[in-house]
């Protein structure tokens, strides 16, 4: 599942990779900017706050910085966008990591209290699960992460996280594969560990 | 409970609806996209290569291109269309330090009521049919060069001419020129020339012409107005309550660090395009006197060539002035300067400027007499 954010970026692959090396970019850095903004936005909000306003537009400069090593037969200018984001984020892994913490702890434990009968693992609401999440997503390495928000949150398949990422496609589908499967451990050992507390 | 002590993994579709959960209620504020998508317009427009991010350039910038010209640096504060962009306001966010939240001085709140009593009593010169406000920005701009071994900074100036039909629905006009004015802030002439670093490389110039100003957007007579775009709806839309105002500029604002320094940046944005109405000026002077830590900085600021009142607040590294004619209540410009040696300028530089007049005038592209 994806956080598909409604600008319709996926739609339309082959009209996203622009030829930068002209003259004059600037129009098309300005489309650029108009078509991903928004969702690259809420992709670095939803991982680091608010600064997110500071790397939206970080992002973007970079790319203009750097637009003569973009090569559209080799990727999506979406792709190349999230990979300068990505580069952007590692600096503020700490940040990131503090805003899971605050998450993990948010509403206190997971499942519910009022009802014994009630407390099954298949009612632990979603909320309480995103908890959990964010607890398990802290002891996750970085990159193992990028994989799996570039394509749960930034909607990115997989050809496209290789691309933002530098790394073969296979590698993203083997982490992607190992990362979800240990969440899905991890995260509900916690629920049950936590439920069993009581 | 036994099934407490079942042990299963969470489903495929369980991770995906806590992903999906987690974090979503995250909003995207449109003034901060505008504002990053003026600064990235001007920046492509200018041929800037550089830019400064939120810490030092490390390695986790990506590979540079080879067409990168050496002698290219930061540029801090970039004007450009009567819309007033921080360009790298973020190189100055990583020191700043804004503790103190004291309100405004008594003696700015005195200037401020003065100035809005003043511009009250004014009168909006009027553009008829036919006929356009003629608005001109000197505005100089910092250009760094970073040399390797040596970094030199200077200030060159640019104008920039705006010509405002009577509908602003109908054709706008604007021109950039450089004046080739300049002065070096880090470095003299003599060793910038010799270690090859150039002044004006940032500077664009050109001639637009677009309907409600919206030279450097696709779309045209379709962004709301904001700080940046001060459309007469957006105008329109604001408080005409002081304390409501200075809730909405504190709301509009991004919540930073940086305090009430931030809120007079955004301020300024709106004076400085001139398309302010001469009540919703007042107004926003009363607004301003609500800002934390806002203090008559200069009581005879000269901003080229005009005497105003500086009304400014420092976050401890920088302050952001804005210069008021005490006589009339006329807004002159806005500047900011360092406080404290940072980043290689000394304290007192001034790393930016602007000063801007209008008129009225009869076509388009034709300069005020006199």
């Amino acid at each position: 599942m994806t956080d598909h954010a409604a600008d319709g970026s996926e739609a339309s692959d082959a009209d996203d990779r622009p030829d930068l090396s002209g003259p004059h970019p600037s129009r098309i850095f300005g489309q650029l900017f108009d078509r991903h903004s928004r969702p690259l936005h809420r992709y670095l909000a939803r991982r680091v706050g608010d600064l997110a306003d500071d790397l939206v537009g970080e992002t973007f400069l970079v790319a203009y910085q750097t637009r003569a090593g973009y090569d559209p037969d080799r990727g999506t200018a979406r792709s190349w966008l999230y990979g300068i984001a990505t580069n952007l984020l590692r600096r503020h892994v700490r940040q990131e990591v503090r805003g899971l913490h605050a998450a993990a702890r948010a509403g206190g434990s997971t499942a519910g209290h009022e009802n014994h009968e009630n407390r099954v693992a298949d009612q632990v609401d979603a909320s309480a699960r995103a908890r959990l999440l964010a607890g398990a997503l802290v002891e996750l390495e970085a990159g193992d992460r990028e994989v799996l928000l570039l394509t749960s949150w930034a909607g990115l398949d997989s050809n496209e996280v290789a691309e933002a990422l530098g790394i073969p496609v296979g590698t993203v589908r083997s982490r992607l594969h190992r990362v979800r499967r240990r969440l899905r451990a991890y995260a509900s050992n916690t629920e049950h560990t936590r439920s069993g507390d009581e | 409970m036994s099934d407490d002590n079942i042990r299963r993994v969470w489903t495929e579709d369980e991770l995906d609806a806590a992903l999906e959960v987690l974090n979503a209620d995250v909003r995207t504020d449109e003034q901060v996209l505008s504002r990053a998508r003026a600064a990235l317009m001007i920046t492509t427009e200018s041929g800037e290569n550089e830019v400064t991010t939120t810490e030092e350039r490390t390695t986790a910038e990506p590979a540079i291109g080879e067409r990168r010209p050496r002698r290219s640096g930061r540029r801090w504060l970039a004007t450009a269309a009567g819309v007033g962009v921080l360009v790298a306001g973020a190189l100055i966010a990583q020191t700043v330090s804004f503790g103190g939240r004291a309100p405004a001085t008594a003696e700015a709140v005195q200037t401020l009521d003065r100035a809005a009593a003043q511009t009250i009593g004014a009168v909006d010169e009027p553009v008829g049919p036919g006929q356009y406000r003629y608005i001109a920005m000197r505005t100089w701009g910092l250009e760094t060069h970073d040399m390797g071994d040596k970094v030199f900074a200077n200030l060159a100036e640019n104008l920039i001419e705006t010509w405002v039909p009577a509908n602003e629905q109908d054709e706008w006009m604007l021109r950039r020129d450089t004046t080739d004015n300049n002065q070096w802030v880090i470095g003299t002439e003599e060793e910038a020339k010799a270690a090859g670093a150039e002044a004006g490389f940032a500077s664009v110039e050109g001639e637009w012409r677009a309907k409600c100003g919206d030279f450097h957007s696709d779309v045209k007579c379709q962004t709301e107005g904001n700080w940046q775009n001060p459309t007469a709806a957006w105008q329109a839309s604001l408080p005409t309550d002081p304390d409501a105002l200075f809730e909405r500029l504190n709301a509009d604002a991004p919540d930073n660090d940086r305090g009430g320094l931030e809120l007079l940046v955004y301020a300024a944005d709106a004076l400085c395009s001139s398309l302010i109405t001469k009540d919703v000026r007042a107004n926003i002077y009363k607004a301003l006197e609500k800002i934390p830590g806002l203090q008559v900085t200069e009581k005879q600021a000269n901003l080229g060539g005009r005497i105003g009142i500086a009304l400014g607040v420092d976050d401890g590294d920088v302050r952001q002035d804005i210069i008021i004619d005490p006589a009339t209540g006329q807004f002159i410009g806005q500047r900011q300067v360092t406080t404290d040696d940072v980043n290689g300028f000394k304290a007192g530089t001034v790393t930016s400027l602007s000063s801007v007049t209008t008129h009225v005038v009869d076509a388009m592209g034709v300069k005020p007499t006199g």
